[in-house]
């Protein structure tokens, strides 16, 4: 009885009936709206806005009275601004590969039949996973400073270390090392993907007379380049991002030695309020890094191997 | 017995490799643990970490406030006051779009999914201003429910956590769902009773990294709050190392440490998941 009434209620006009059956073949989409709306909202307006904005004099409390190309065209002149593009590529090109060396070099030997795999892994992993905290970055200020750790060290051998923070020579690679000594977890990444490779290619090899050498050059290398491809895209975005390091440690100096544009872009928006002017700082960082995922992406068929179209 | 001897030479020279990368990696936590108790006098006067005459001074003033209504633990509770809902947040909104994309087929899905996975290579550094732009107009910047900071995770805005369920969804078989259907199950009683379920070991592991990740975050509380009796861990800390002179060090370490004791406590529990966690969301299928 119950039954009858419930269809009875569902008979609807035809054209109604059409809509009802488009609703039930995009169901789904209902789950998927509220990501929609915050990718409008939080994502893809802003966006699209910080555009604009680059091409405005816009003043956060003063708003906008012209348009025009003058933001690119001040910082193509402006040295110290020029200087922190350079600064970010040297960063970012300086603790990218030695990162991911150390990760994919640590995870090789782990990957060997090591008692205690779990527990170095653990060790390897901690300062990954806290080293984001300004806690670490304000460790870091207690081991590189004049009198700090690594000099107190460095002195037992009878060498007077430099004084790495206010030292221009030496200042943005303590700060590598910050991010570098955080190879965790591209480490743990690195070693899933090792020990996907099969055992019996390397028997083959062996039995072929390649060393241990050998085989990691042209076995595990070639079988792992999507890892390394993944690691090496996400590593990337993130250490042309990078903030909290040089602007708790050494807050750009010495001499502008460690200004990462991040650190311009803040300091351009939020204590000068010139929102148009840091817009284009970002804008042009947002092309940069995006070009470099391109040319990954693109130079992938030369050097990525896909075993079939499932991966592995 | 050379090939003995080699392999044997070669196993010693591992764990000897494992071994020194093991203390750079962990000697700096444990020293910084070992001066938290030391004199300051006696901080930097050699490398050692356990502390000659052990003092909880460092500890005694790191209670201290700085000027502003604010102390150590305040600042704690203040950042996991908006880690928490971001916590919860950010799981339910990632799990109901991953079964939305994971799941079904509707127009446009596939455009869609482009566009998820575009905003994974969209740096934020692009997009910190005009969302202070954004918040600003709300009048949401420096509210003291820390909305800009919590609002967008209702929205799954962070996508790489979207990413990770739907990778982890493709592997869990379908049978149990229409079995549910057939059952009479309807596709929100399917989405808890079923796919949840199955999903736990992922959404824990979603909910582990974005603790730890918002723990650290550093950039929105520096953006978005600006009262210091509202201030986080990661700026209060910031602020009592700028506060220093240069002479109170075991003051400073041992504020930094408390900082981060919850994240350490976290991460030994939950270890294996966050190493499960993350080689599960970097090998893609």
């Amino acid at each position: 009885m119950a039954k009858n009434a419930n269809t009875t209620t569902t008979v609807v006009p035809k054209q109604n009936r059409g809509f009802k059956k488009f609703l039930k073949d995009n169901i789904g989409f209902f789950f998927i709206l509220p990501w929609l709306i915050g990718f409008i909202i939080f994502k893809l307006y802003p966006f699209g806005s910080s555009l604009v904005y680059s091409f405005s004099d816009y003043h956060l409390f003063n708003g906008i009275s012209k348009f025009g190309i003058m933001n690119y065209t001040d910082i193509f002149s402006d040295a110290k601004i020029m200087k922190a593009f350079k600064v970010t590529f040297k960063y970012a090109f300086l603790t990218v590969p030695l990162k991911l060396t150390a990760a994919l070099f640590i995870a090789y030997i782990l990957n060997f039949k090591i008692k205690g795999v779990n527990f170095f892994r653990t060790a390897y992993y901690i300062p990954s996973i806290l080293g984001g905290s300004i806690a670490i970055a304000v460790l870091w200020k207690a081991i590189f400073r004049n009198e700090g750790l690594i000099n107190t060290l460095l002195g037992y051998f009878g060498i007077a270390g430099p004084n790495w923070l206010s030292d221009t020579k030496w200042a943005l690679f303590i700060i590598c090392l910050l991010r570098i000594w955080q190879f965790g977890s591209a480490m743990v990444i690195f070693l899933a993907a090792l020990k996907g490779v099969s055992g019996d290619l390397y028997e083959a090899a062996a039995i072929d007379g390649a060393g241990k050498w050998r085989q990691f050059f042209s076995i595990t290398i070639p079988l792992i380049t999507p890892v390394i491809f993944y690691n090496l895209v996400t590593q990337l975005c993130q250490a042309f991002q990078e903030f909290n390091g040089p602007f708790v440690i050494t807050k750009g100096g010495p001499r502008g030695s460690t200004t990462l544009i991040s650190l311009l872009v803040y300091s351009n928006a939020f204590k000068s309020y010139q929102m148009g002017l840091a817009s284009a700082m970002a804008w042009l960082m947002f092309i940069i890094v995006m070009v470099l995922t391109i040319i990954a992406f693109i130079s992938q068929k030369h050097w990525v191997y896909y075993s079939d179209e499932e991966g592995r | 017995m050379s090939l003995g001897k080699k392999k044997i030479l070669s196993t010693i020279i591992r764990y000897t490799v494992l071994t020194l990368v093991g203390i750079i990696m962990m000697y700096p936590l444990v020293w910084m643990f070992g001066a938290t108790f030391k004199e300051n006098n006696e901080i930097f006067s050699g490398i050692g970490f356990i502390p000659k005459n052990p003092t909880l001074d460092g500890y005694k003033n790191a209670m201290n406030s700085y000027g502003g209504n604010i102390t150590i633990f305040k600042s704690m509770f203040n950042t996991y006051s908006y880690v928490i809902p971001k916590v919860v947040f950010t799981v339910i909104s990632a799990t109901i779009t991953a079964y939305g994309f994971g799941r079904f087929k509707f127009k446009g899905r596939d455009f869609l999914f482009a566009l998820l996975m575009s905003t994974l290579f969209l740096p934020q550094v692009v997009l910190n201003v005009p969302q202070y732009i954004l918040f600003n107009k709300f009048g949401w910047v420096d509210s003291s429910l820390y909305l800009p900071i919590i609002v967008p995770t209702i929205f799954a805005t962070d996508t790489y956590f979207v990413f990770m369920l739907i990778q982890f969804l493709r592997n869990v078989p379908k049978e149990l769902e229409e079995a549910a259907k057939i059952d009479g199950c309807n596709i929100v009683q399917t989405l808890y009773k079923i796919i949840v379920p199955m999903l736990k070991p992922a959404m824990v592991s979603c909910a582990l990294f974005q603790f730890m990740w918002s723990s650290n975050d550093f950039m929105g509380p520096l953006l978005y709050v600006s009262t210091p009796a509202k201030y986080p861990a990661a700026i209060f800390v910031k602020l009592s190392m700028d506060a220093d002179t240069g002479f109170d060090w075991n003051r400073v370490l041992a504020t930094s440490l408390i900082s981060i004791v919850p994240s350490l406590i976290v991460f030994f529990l939950a270890q294996n998941t966050f190493v499960e966690g993350i080689s599960a969301g970097g090998v893609k299928g």
